[in-house]
C-alpha cells in the first residue's frame, strides 16, 4: 500500500489521516467546494476537489471520488463512516478498478446493508434475534399471518433502512396493515427498495454493541462492548465502555455471539455487531452489523490499547491478525461526548455559522478527534458533527468527572453547540448511577434550556460584564470588542499593541 | 468610564474607574469590586477579581461580543447596536431572512398572495434538517427571491412582503 484516499471529511478524515502518517503512508484527502478550508484538507499530504458542495455531487459521487484516486496515484481508499462507507458499489468499483478497499468485502456490507437478509444469517448461525418476520417479498397478507404471534409493540422496518431510519412504530394490531403498505411506499422512495419486516420493540432497551476485528483468514476478535443508550432523533450523542449493564458472564456470551456474527456474515476487516439488551429479562438480541469504522470507534482504543485505525489499514493489505482473544482486557473505564453544532433547546437543530473563538481541552485521560479550527465556517451541507471528546480514567466515575471538567474547559463561539447540554446530562443522577436507557433524553430533559445555567436573577454574572467592559477598555483595537462593530484580523502591529494593556492608548 | 451591555431585553451598565496600570475599580447593580487585569492573548482575559482569579473568553459579533466564563457563553448585545437595528426596522419590515444559511426545499408562496402571521413561507433545509419559515407579518407577498434548489447564505432576504397597516 503506497498511499491512501481518504473519501471522507470532517473529524474522520483526520483521525485517518493520523493512522496514515504514524505508519507512513501518504494521505490523500478530497473536498467539494465548500470544504476548501476544512482541517482534512490543510492536513493531509495531497488534497483534490471533486465536486460542488451537495454530497450527491461530491462525496458521494462515486465517479469523482475514482477520478481523484487515478490523479492522484493513490492504490488504496478509507470510506470513514457515513457518505459511500456501507455502499457495497463503492467497494466493488474499488476493487474492479484494482484499489484496496480498507473495509470488508463488498458481498459483506451487501449482506449486512440488507437487514431480512442479516437476521436469517444470524438466525442461522444461532444468534439471537428480535422476535420478527421475513421480508415482504411475498406479499402483505403472509406477513399479517407471520406476525400473528409477536405481541404489539411492534416496529415495521424497511429492509433495506437501519440506524434508526426506515422504522415505524405500531402499538395495536388493527393499525398494522396500514401501517405495512405506508412503510413500503416510505421504503421504496427513500432506499429504491419497498421490502418490510416485522419485529417485536423491545421498549426502552439497552444499545449495546461489540467491536470486532477479523482478518478474512479465519482469525476473528471482539473487542469488547460499547453501550450507546444515550440518543437523540436515535443519533448516539454519549457513549462509554464498559457497560454499566452487563456483567463479565453476559459480555462473554454477547462477545462470542459477536464473532460468531462476524463469521457467519463472511466478515473482513472492522465492523460493529449492534445488540439490544432488555436489562429487565436479562436477554440480548442481534439487531444489525455496522460494516464500517465506526463513531464511536475511541473509547474502545482507550480501553483496549488496540489502534483500530492502524488495523484496518494492517488488515487491509493482508497482514494476519496477532492480536489474541485471550491477551485482550478492558482497562479502565472510558466515556465519548460528541460535540456537534446543534441546539438542544430547540429539538437540536443544526446551528451553522463562522467558530469565531476556539480553545480545545487537554490533559491527562483527555482525548479530542477535531475536524474544526478557529476561523473556521460550519456548513450547512454536511452532518453538524463538530468533533468527539474522550476521556478516560481508571474507574467510571473518574472517567465522567473529567469529561465534566474537560467539556468546561471547551470553549467554541459563535455556533450553538452541545456542550452545555452535555454538561448537564453527565451530572444527571441517573447517568451517575448508570441507569442509561434509549429514553434517557427525551424522560430527563424534555424543555431542557441553557438558561439554567444564568444566575437566578436572569442576569449575566458580574464577572461576564465585567469582562466586557474590559474588553472595550483593554482592547480598542482588537476586532469585534462591543460597540467598535469591527471584524477584520488585526495585523501583527495592532495585535502586538493587545499586550500593552492601556498603554499608550 | 460607563458600560452598557443588552441581554436578553435587559440593560446591565458597568463603569470602570482605573486605579493605576492593569487595575480597575469596577461598579455595577450597587456593589463594588477591585479588578486586576491582563490580557495574555488575544480573546483572552485573565482577571483577579477581589482576588478571585476568573478567566473570560471573548470574541465580538455583529450585535456586540460573547463572553465565555467557566464554559458558559454570554451574549452581551451593544445597545447602540441594538437601536440602529431598530431604526432600520429590520424586523416587522415585511422582509423574511434566514435565520440559517441552507437550500430552499419548498417554496409555499407566490408573488401577490395575501399571508397571515405565522404562515409557513418556505422551507430551508439545513445539515439535513428542515426548518419551516413562517412569516412574521401580515400583507401581501411582493418578492420572493428564491426557488426550490436553490441555496441561501446567511441573512438572505428570501421574502418580501408589503405589510398591511393599520388595524
Amino acid at each position: 500500500m503506497k498511499k491512501i484516499l481518504i473519501a471522507n471529511r470532517g473529524e474522520i478524515a483526520v483521525r485517518i489521516i493520523h493512522a496514515c502518517r504514524e505508519m507512513d503512508i501518504p494521505a490523500v484527502a478530497v473536498y467539494s467546494e465548500a470544504d476548501r478550508d476544512a482541517l482534512h484538507v490543510q492536513f493531509a499530504d495531497e488534497s483534490i476537489l471533486i465536486g460542488p458542495p451537495s454530497p450527491r455531487e461530491s462525496y458521494l459521487n462515486i465517479d469523482a471520488l475514482i477520478d481523484a484516486v487515478r490523479r492522484s496515484g493513490a492504490d488504496a481508499v478509507h470510506p470513514g463512516y457515513g457518505f459511500l462507507a456501507e455502499n457495497a458499489a463503492f467497494a466493488k468499483r474499488c476493487i474492479d478498478e484494482g484499489l484496496v478497499f480498507i473495509g470488508p468485502t463488498p458481498e459483506a456490507i451487501h449482506t449486512m446493508g440488507n437487514k431480512v437478509a442479516a437476521r436469517r444469517i444470524m438466525e442461522n448461525a444461532g444468534v439471537p434475534v428480535v422476535p420478527g418476520t421475513e421480508g415482504s417479498g411475498s406479499g402483505i397478507d403472509r406477513l399479517l399471518e407471520a406476525a400473528a404471534s409477536i405481541e404489539p409493540p411492534l416496529f415495521v422496518k424497511a429492509a433495506a433502512g437501519g440506524g434508526g431510519k426506515g422504522m415505524r412504530l405500531v402499538e395495536r394490531r388493527e393499525d398494522l396493515a396500514a401501517t405495512i403498505e405506508a412503510a413500503g411506499r416510505e421504503a421504496e422512495s427513500a432506499f429504491g427498495d419497498g421490502t418490510v419486516y416485522i419485529e417485536q420493540c423491545v421498549e426502552n432497551p439497552r444499545h449495546i454493541e461489540f467491536q470486532v476485528l477479523a482478518d478474512g483468514e479465519g482469525r476473528t476478535i471482539h473487542l469488547f462492548e460499547r453501550e450507546c443508550s444515550i440518543q437523540r432523533r436515535h443519533q448516539k450523542l454519549v457513549e462509554e465502555t464498559p457497560s454499566t449493564a452487563i456483567d463479565p458472564e453476559l459480555r462473554e456470551a454477547m462477545g462470542k455471539a459477536a464473532v460468531t456474527a462476524a463469521k457467519a456474515a463472511g466478515y473482513r476487516n472492522a465492523g460493529t455487531v449492534e445488540f439490544l439488551f432488555d436489562d429487565r429479562k436479562n436477554t440480548f438480541y442481534f439487531l444489525e452489523m455496522n460494516t464500517r469504522i465506526q463513531v464511536e470507534h475511541p473509547i474502545t482504543e482507550c480501553t483496549t490499547g488496540v489502534d483500530l485505525l492502524k488495523w484496518q489499514i494492517r488488515i487491509a493489505r493482508g497482514e494476519p491478525l496477532t492480536i489474541r482473544q485471550k491477551d485482550l482486557v478492558q482497562r479502565g473505564h472510558a466515556i465519548e461526548c460528541r460535540i456537534y453544532a446543534e441546539d438542544p433547546a430547540i429539538g437540536f437543530m443544526p446551528s451553522s455559522g463562522r467558530i469565531r473563538f476556539l480553545k480545545e481541552p487537554f490533559g491527562p485521560g483527555v482525548r479530542n478527534d477535531s475536524g474544526i479550527f478557529g476561523g473556521m465556517e460550519v456548513s450547512t451541507h454536511y452532518d453538524p458533527i463538530l468533533a468527539k471528546l474522550i476521556t478516560w480514567d481508571e474507574t467510571r466515575e473518574g472517567a465522567r468527572l473529567k469529561m465534566i471538567t474537560a467539556l468546561e474547559n471547551y470553549v467554541i463561539l459563535g455556533v450553538k453547540t452541545s456542550i452545555l447540554f452535555l454538561r448537564d446530562l453527565l451530572a444527571h443522577p441517573d447517568f451517575i448511577a448508570g441507569k442509561t436507557r434509549t429514553d434517557f433524553i427525551p424522560k430527563h430533559f424534555e424543555g431542557w434550556s441553557e438558561d439554567r445555567w444564568l444566575p437566578s436573577d436572569g442576569r449575566p454574572p458580574d464577572e461576564a460584564l465585567i469582562a466586557a467592559a474590559l474588553a472595550q477598555t483593554l482592547e480598542r483595537r482588537v476586532a469585534g470588542a462591543p460597540g467598535k462593530g469591527r471584524e477584520s484580523i488585526p495585523t501583527p502591529w495592532q495585535a502586538a499593541g493587545q499586550w500593552e494593556i492601556g498603554g499608550g492608548a | 468610564m460607563q458600560h452598557e451591555f443588552l441581554f436578553k431585553d435587559e440593560i446591565s451598565a458597568v463603569s470602570l474607574e482605573k486605579k493605576k496600570e492593569g487595575t480597575y475599580l469596577v461598579k455595577l447593580s450597587g456593589r463594588v469590586h477591585e479588578v486586576d487585569a491582563t490580557i495574555p492573548a488575544e480573546g483572552l482575559i485573565s482577571m483577579l477579581i477581589d482576588g478571585r482569579s476568573v478567566l473570560a473568553y471573548t470574541v465580538g459579533t455583529e450585535k456586540g461580543c460573547i463572553v465565555c466564563i467557566g464554559g458558559v457563553p454570554y451574549e452581551l448585545g451593544d445597545p447602540a447596536a441594538e437601536e440602529e437595528c431598530g431604526e432600520a426596522g429590520l424586523t416587522g419590515d415585511g422582509i423574511i431572512k434566514t435565520p440559517m444559511p441552507g437550500k430552499i426545499v419548498a417554496v409555499h408562496v407566490k408573488e401577490g398572495d395575501a399571508v397571515e402571521m405565522n404562515q409557513p413561507l418556505l422551507v430551508v433545509e439545513s445539515m439535513k434538517m428542515q426548518n419551516e419559515i413562517l412569516s412574521d407579518v401580515k400583507g401581501v407577498v411582493k418578492k420572493v427571491h428564491f426557488k426550490a434548489g436553490e441555496q441561501s447564505s446567511f441573512g438572505d432576504s428570501l421574502v418580501e412582503i408589503e405589510v398591511e397597516q393599520g388595524e
